[in-house]
């Protein structure tokens, strides 16, 4: 089976746990102990095929920034994840995304831009549009979603799935693998 | 330490466990001071009320022919102690329905193809197996401490009779756990459990005990309630509840995490007010004993009334919070506690010690911070750790204030930098030439420093500042101390890169440092610094260090393999599983341990580990990171709130305090570290300058180009060209500037587009320095020169030798880092510039990096002021720009209204309105720009 990994990155607050934890977890919340060897995986069928995902969640750890180098090299496929209800949060992505293409060195790295706690209509500061004019310039999907209520979660993580199936079909697996550890 | 369970165990032991449960009775825990954590183990129940089996969640277990430790050491102690088996008969009758109960479940979601191995435990079992066997084997008393007050909580709650055998030095073995269910109360839901226990005889040596004392007692079921959630008032009621017996660590769970849903004022008040309720309880029940005449209930005892009992374990309550908790107790606050005191308990022990804090409290006040003339030993090594962790948190910000900025400045001016002004070169302090430098460095005092940075730390980090709730709201303050200890160990990673990066050296002498580092790093291993382990891993492993690969092609073999092996430890795959596995065997235990479930990859630090033999024993400093997500994901999951009632989720709260508990255990171990702080070790750590990402990025760039067809940067893309002449002609400079070896001269091929320079400048010089400009194949140091003097005369003639010889000298220093490495005449690197390399064109990179400050007419320039980097694309409009610079400060409004202009030595480059800021920046001076509200008058403009 093949593995995938992928990193969820974005501010503090933007609710990229609750991402994650609905993702890994689905219904059974209560039940999920973040502290085991595989608390972050998950196997799911993307097309037909068996995936097994292993999620980094960088929540709680933001402020090591220097970290993020490290999360990056890696990760495969990227989650970017902004707040509706923070424009900061949205303002924050374009440095990330720059610095995710300087440590893959190149311009095409699977990545998912997300808005989420879109169920919090009410106190959205950053539209719709907004966030598909970044994807854009992103070039890269993009979708709003609310953990809370359990919109768009999965599709995220498919989305992602497929993106990097596409950029290096499993045949050649092994070369981004070796990609990952240039100095290893 | 062994998280393997008793479950997962295959050892002979544990399957004569499981097989005959009824029979076991080998498994004694003494009741002894090693073993107060085991003891608290026995009292407490698997984590999840609802399904024991979840708490036992194992996976697939591929190293299972090993025995646990626990078992290890738990056969030892049977093969030394014969068994006393004292049954009783009237126990025997008793219907065997409390049958040990070992769930055994394979985790469904572990079916994937890649072997698993253990899973680490997660109950509180499993938290005190580890402590349990921790502390037997490897005596932390610090640690003890805190889970003695655990104990003193259980001993009270524990019935009678079981409190007599205790009392007797008897034993028991492990109980077993078995859920009753669920009871609802009002304001309350709990979790009821079954808890058998078996008693033991620890020695035949009893001969002094009549047989009438021994009670034969072999086994005994109790009754146990856990909250799983409850108001406020409840909670702080079930300190001391009516019946039945609580959950040991109640009183520990609930005071470390109760700032989540309460503050200390309210939860002090609430716990008086009880106090008082039993008070007046117990009054009106000696009232009715008295009424009731007297030798009606000669077993009456007032002391020993329920009133009684649970005023004293509210009392030893306060006591805990008060020694535990000491960040709880402001003036205020012991103001508050020190009336009941008063009121209640006139010179009891929580009276004085009550009345001593207040007055050290106060003393501190007075004397505290006025430079260390009074107060005791305590009070000046908490002023100086303040002291000293102000000045960390200032060094440790990354650049985002200008006050550390201008630090990094005077470091570069000094030992790094061209002079810009400043006078001669090499103006760096005398001190520093005494000081350390890389890579002639004694290792052993690197680590040992580190650690020593660390450990101050993270004594001082308050545990309940790391829970999900608090640090989720950062920005509110409320967790000081997590952030002093992120910034450290950024700090460390900085000075790594920047170690690594800056000067003039030799590929091989860039190895020699990295080389260096790693022997750092493994020194931490031994010395269980997992935080700047991991700092120096993560910097060797950042991009703009693993990405000079012929640096690391020079580094020897050997080196490589334990830089390898120490990047395992640290690696964040399988949720950081390597880490938290050997953070569990080793936290508190003496020495680091080789792995034996470990690949035999890891000769090189086994080999060292044996080498260590029997040395000093260290604590453990783990990487604060795991915990952070860990207690994050905690909060995530987990409702504050059950029901509709709004009951506080108790279970949740325990949950977290589960986490909060390995970090109390380890800050205790800590205690063992014994590192004296050396001054000098100190400044090279505070000189050391501090790039950021991107600096950093574009240095290592510098050292090692870029593969051919760079990026265009993303904001770049993003910008229209605009068809008027200066853009067209800026544009067409452009490709040649980029196409050409010297083109960036110093004084700048934009210099045409100044447009307005503080003190004006007239458009004559552009023909000048378009003849620099096409000068671009020659050294441009002369022409150069030429033009900004020609620049500088018409703004001041008086000046004018001496730009002269600044200007020349400008141009030196840019030269000879165009060259490269192998010019050694001048070691001066500009950080900021991003100047394409002399030997690779192709490599130059399309954008510089601008420093910008918002200043608006209250906050003076020389104060602390906000800056921001960002990125200057080759074809970014001022306004483009101005919009950057607005996203990257935060500020919201419309860009048309700010002016941009760049911070010249003595003169301000105002850019106009739609100019190419790429072409018109001067580059002979460090990119700081200055973002400001237009003025009204409209200054800038023509």
């Amino acid at each position: 089976m093949r593995e995938y990994k992928i990193v969820v990155l974005g501010s503090g607050g933007v609710g990229k746990s609750a991402l994650t934890v609905q993702f890994v977890q689905c219904i059974f919340v209560e039940k999920y102990d973040p502290t085991i060897e595989d608390s972050y995986r998950k196997q799911v069928e993307v097309d037909g095929q068996q995936c097994m995902l292993e999620i980094l969640d960088t929540a709680g750890t933001e402020q090591f920034t220097a970290m993020r180098d490290l999360y990056m090299k890696n990760g495969q496929g990227f989650v970017l994840v902004y707040s509706i209800t923070a424009q900061s949060t949205f303002n924050d992505l374009q440095d990330l995304r720059e610095q995710i293409l300087r440590v893959k060195d190149t311009e095409d790295v699977p990545m998912v831009l997300v808005g989420n706690k879109c169920d919090l209509e009410e106190e959205r500061v950053v539209g719709k549009e907004l966030g598909k004019t970044l994807a854009n310039q992103f070039n890269c999907a993009f979708m709003e979603t609310s953990a809370k209520a359990k919109v768009n979660v999965n599709d995220i993580f498919y989305d992602l799935v497929r993106q990097i199936n596409k950029k290096s079909p499993e045949k050649k697996q092994k070369k981004p693998k070796k990609s990952l550890c240039v100095l290893l | 330490m062994n998280f393997t369970s008793r479950a997962n165990c295959k050892c002979p032991h544990s399957q004569k466990h499981q097989q005959k449960p009824a029979l076991i009775k080998s498994h004694t825990c003494a009741y002894q001071l090693q073993d107060l954590a085991g003891y608290n183990r026995a009292l407490m129940p698997p984590l999840d009320n609802t399904d024991l089996s979840s708490a036992w969640r194992q996976v697939n277990n591929n190293t299972t022919s090993q025995s646990c430790a626990y078992h290890q050491q738990q056969d030892a102690k049977d093969s030394k102690r014969p068994y006393h088996h004292h049954t009783c008969p009237r126990q025997r009758k008793k219907p065997a329905t409390h049958m040990c109960q070992e769930p055994q479940q394979r985790r469904s979601r572990s079916a994937s193809a890649k072997p698993r191995r253990n899973s680490s435990y997660h109950s509180y079992d499993d938290l005190d197996v580890s402590s349990a066997v921790l502390n037997a084997e490897r005596k932390v008393v610090a640690s003890l401490k805190y889970l003695c007050a655990c104990t003193g909580a259980t001993l009270r709650n524990l019935s009678k009779k079981t409190k007599d055998l205790h009392a007797k030095n008897y034993t028991y073995t492990k109980p077993t756990w078995r859920l009753w269910g669920e009871e609802h109360e009002k304001n309350a839901i709990f979790t009821v459990y079954l808890k058998k226990v078996r008693y033991h005889r620890p020695t035949p040596t009893a001969s002094n005990d009549s047989d009438d004392e021994i009670s034969h007692l072999e086994w005994e079921t109790v009754r146990v309630r856990f909250v799983k959630a409850a108001t406020l008032a409840r909670l702080v009621e079930a300190l001391a509840t009516d019946d039945g017996e609580l959950e040991s660590t109640f009183i520990n769970v609930f005071l470390s995490t109760y700032r989540t849903f309460s503050t200390p004022k309210q939860v002090l008040s609430l716990l008086t007010q009880r106090y008082d309720a039993l008070h007046e309880k117990h009054l009106e029940e000696l009232e009715q004993v008295q009424q009731n005449g007297q030798g009606m209930d000669p077993a009456y005892d007032p002391h020993n009334s329920i009133h009684e009992q649970h005023k004293k374990t509210l009392v030893s309550a306060l006591h805990v919070w008060l020694d535990g908790f000491p960040e709880d107790w402001h003036e205020e606050n012991l103001q508050q506690i020190l009336a009941f005191a008063m009121k209640r308990l006139k010179r009891s022990d929580l009276h004085i010690k009550v009345l001593n804090r207040l007055e050290r409290l106060i003393r501190q006040s007075v004397y505290g911070n006025g430079g260390g003339g009074g107060g005791g030993s305590e009070g000046n090594g908490l002023s100086w750790l303040s002291a000293a962790g102000s000045q960390q948190m200032q060094q440790f910000m990354i650049p985002t204030h200008y006050g550390s900025s201008y630090d990094l400045t005077d470091q570069f001016n000094g030992m790094y930098l061209a002079p810009m002004g400043h006078g001669p070169i090499y103006r760096g302090p005398t001190h520093f030439l005494q000081a350390f430098r890389f890579p002639h460095v004694p290792i052993r005092h690197f680590a040992e420093q580190l650690t020593r940075m660390d450990t101050e730390l993270f004594k001082r980090l308050i545990p309940h500042q790391c829970l999900g709730h608090t640090w989720a709201r950062r920005d509110s303050g409320g967790s000081e101390t997590v952030v002093a200890t992120i910034n450290q160990f950024n700090a460390v990673l900085f000075r790594v890169v920047s170690s690594i990066l800056i000067d003039r050296l030799k590929p091989q002498e860039r190895a020699l440092n990295i080389s260096r580092w790693i022997d750092i790093a493994q020194e931490l291993r031994m010395l269980k610094n997992f935080s700047s382990l991991k700092a120096i891993i993560s910097a060797l492993n950042s991009n703009s260090i693993y990405r000079l690969s012929k640096i690391w092609e020079v580094l020897p073999k050997e080196r490589m393999e334990v830089f390898k092996e120490l990047a395992r430890i640290c690696s964040e795959d399988n949720n950081a599983w390597t880490l938290r596995e050997v953070l569990k065997r080793e936290g508190t235990a003496k020495n680091p341990e080789s792995n034996p479930g470990s690949d035999h990859s890891d000769r090189h630090m086994q080999k060292l580990i044996l080498n260590l033999g029997t040395q000093t024993s260290h604590g453990t400093i783990p990487y604060l990171g795991t915990f952070l997500t860990d207690l994050t994901m905690i909060h995530t999951a987990n409702p504050d709130y059950l029901t509709e009632n709004k009951l506080i989720n108790f279970d949740k709260k325990r949950k977290e305090f589960e986490v909060l508990a390995q970090i109390k255990l380890l800050q205790g171990a800590a205690n063992t570290y014994n590192l004296q702080a050396d001054a000098l070790f100190d400044h090279w750590f505070n000189s050391m300058p501090v790039l950021d990402e991107r600096e950093a990025f574009e240095l290592s760039c510098r050292l090692e180009a870029q593969p051919p067809a760079p990026r265009k940067s993303v904001v770049s893309t993003n910008t229209s060209l605009t068809n008027t002449t200066a853009s067209s002609t800026a544009s067409i400079i452009g490709h040649r500037k980029t196409d050409s070896i010297h083109s960036n001269s110093s004084s700048g091929a934009g210099s045409q587009f100044y447009c307005e320079l503080n003190s004006s400048t007239s458009s004559r010089h552009n023909s000048l320095d378009r003849d620099a400009n096409h000068q671009h194949t020659s050294l441009m140091s002369a022409s150069s020169s030429v033009s900004n003097l020609s620049l500088d005369s018409s703004n001041s003639g008086g000046r004018q030798s001496g730009k002269l010889t600044h200007s020349q000298s400008m141009g030196n220093g840019l030269k000879s880092h165009g060259n490269g490495t192998t010019n050694g005449g001048s070691p001066h690197i500009n950080a900021q510039l991003v100047q394409p390399t002399s030997g690779t064109p192709q490599s130059a990179p399309d954008f510089y990096i601008i420093r910008v400050t918002y200043e608006t007419d209250n906050i003076e320039l020389d104060g602390i002021v906000l800056y921001k980097s960002i990125m200057l694309g080759n074809n970014e409009r001022t306004p483009q720009v101005i919009r950057n610079a607005m996203l990257k400060l935060g500020l919201e409004d419309d860009p048309e209204r700010f002016t941009l202009a760049q911070v010249l030595p003595d003169k301000e480059l105002v850019m106009p309105k739609n100019a190419n800021v790429y072409y018109a920046v001067n580059t002979n001076y460090n990119l700081n720009f200055i973002l400001r509200p237009r003025k009204e008058e409209g200054v800038a403009g023509s």
